[in-house]
């Protein structure tokens, strides 16, 4: 693990920004920006698991929102989620 | 000449919602963004955000780092080095030694603002902060140099925004290109930017190493219409697997929002064929 900012030395804290003057500092690969993308897509996401339950479905918990059975609870708001019969 | 600062500087705050865990990501991406893991990288973003709402007391006036760094560091450098940089006959391969003198000539500056030592945290944050961004712009400003004179040498017609003017240089834009407005960023910042999805303009220019390939190439990340506009063809891809399409031309969802990332000189080629058309 490297130095924290108050473990650092004055002199090694002015060589940490003089490396912000390197050509090559901040420069990403490819497959680097878009990973960083795609995890910027998915920080946006918020992902709820569910299983069947005597043909219920149910949230598991914990989630990342409140749940609770088929809900989930936002503000005021309760979203029912329920299973479609298809013929 | 010798330029004299008589500054009063006051107090320094860290904004109060930067966390230690959040101060540590920071540190981690001055010393190599690399570093940062994928998970970490929208964190890291948002911890430069608190830093850039810290406070402090200059010239009698409560100031964020963010308006700190315009006053102090932008209004006075930006110019003179841009300058500097355009007068080079070959800016992409000497521009960064221009760049690191003046980034020198504002530590030392800074430094000599704050006589106390060891450097207590917020002023190292603010420091920080300074020299990361002049780095981040003054490294923008050079790519845009170099793209600039690019398309020039290419007979491609654009507008530029004018470097020297500080309005038109902090203009939303950079260029007009098929009257379609665009911005050059590096890649880094382009992350920055691409937190406010959708993303503002019709296109953007970075600049990404290769693994494959082994090279640095340039990337268009632009809006659909556009690239249909220029007549472009795509192949709908996810995030996952641009890699093993780019620098061919690649459909990509981003934030709920669709995008071609395409290799610059194959963008060029279609602006060119378009404005021989008789596009402006």
């Amino acid at each position: 693990m490297s130095k924290s900012w108050t473990d650092l030395s004055d002199e090694e804290f002015e060589q940490v920004l003089d490396n912000l003057s390197d050509p090559e500092y901040g420069q990403l690969t490819d497959a680097e920006f878009f990973g960083a993308l795609k995890a910027m897509d998915e920080s946006d996401e918020i992902k709820l698991t569910a299983h069947l339950e005597n043909g219920q479905l149910v949230f598991d918990k914990p989630a990342p929102l409140p749940v609770e059975g088929n809900v989930i609870k936002i503000g005021i708001k309760r979203i029912v989620v329920e299973l479609a019969q298809r013929i | 000449m010798r330029l004299e600062i008589k500054v009063l500087i006051g107090e320094i705050r860290l904004s109060p919602a930067l966390t230690e865990y959040q101060m540590d990501l920071i540190m981690l991406w001055l010393r190599d963004p690399r570093d940062i893991t994928i998970a970490d990288w929208p964190k890291v973003l948002t911890a430069f955000d608190l830093l850039r709402e810290s406070a402090i007391e200059w010239k009698g006036r409560l100031e964020t780092f963010g308006d700190f760094y315009e006053h102090f560091v932008d209004n006075r450098y930006a110019s003179p080095c841009l300058t500097e940089l355009m007068s080079l006959a070959t800016p992409e391969t000497d521009g960064y030694a221009v760049l690191a003198a003046y980034a020198r000539r504002l530590r030392q500056e800074l430094l000599a603002l704050f006589p106390k030592r060891p450097l207590p945290l917020p002023v190292r944050g603010l420091l920080a902060h300074c020299l990361y961004w002049w780095n981040s712009f003054g490294k923008g400003y050079l790519y845009e140099v170099t793209i600039f004179a690019d398309l020039r040498d290419e007979g491609i017609k654009f507008t530029a925004h004018d470097l020297f003017d500080p309005e038109e240089r902090r203009s939303a834009y950079d260029l007009i290109v098929l009257q379609r407005r665009g911005d050059i960023k590096t890649s880094t910042y382009f992350l920055h930017v691409a937190r406010s999805f959708p993303l503002r303009h019709d296109f953007y220019i970075t600049r990404l190493f290769s693994v494959t390939r082994r090279v640095w190439q340039n990337a268009v990340i632009l809006r659909p219409e556009f690239w249909d506009e220029i007549n472009g063809e795509t192949r709908r891809i996810t995030l996952d697997n641009v890699l093993s399409v780019f620098p061919a031309v690649a459909a990509v969802s981003m934030r709920g929002n669709r995008y071609v990332v395409v290799d610059y000189a194959i963008w060029k080629q279609k602006v060119k064929a378009r404005q021989r058309k008789g596009g402006e």
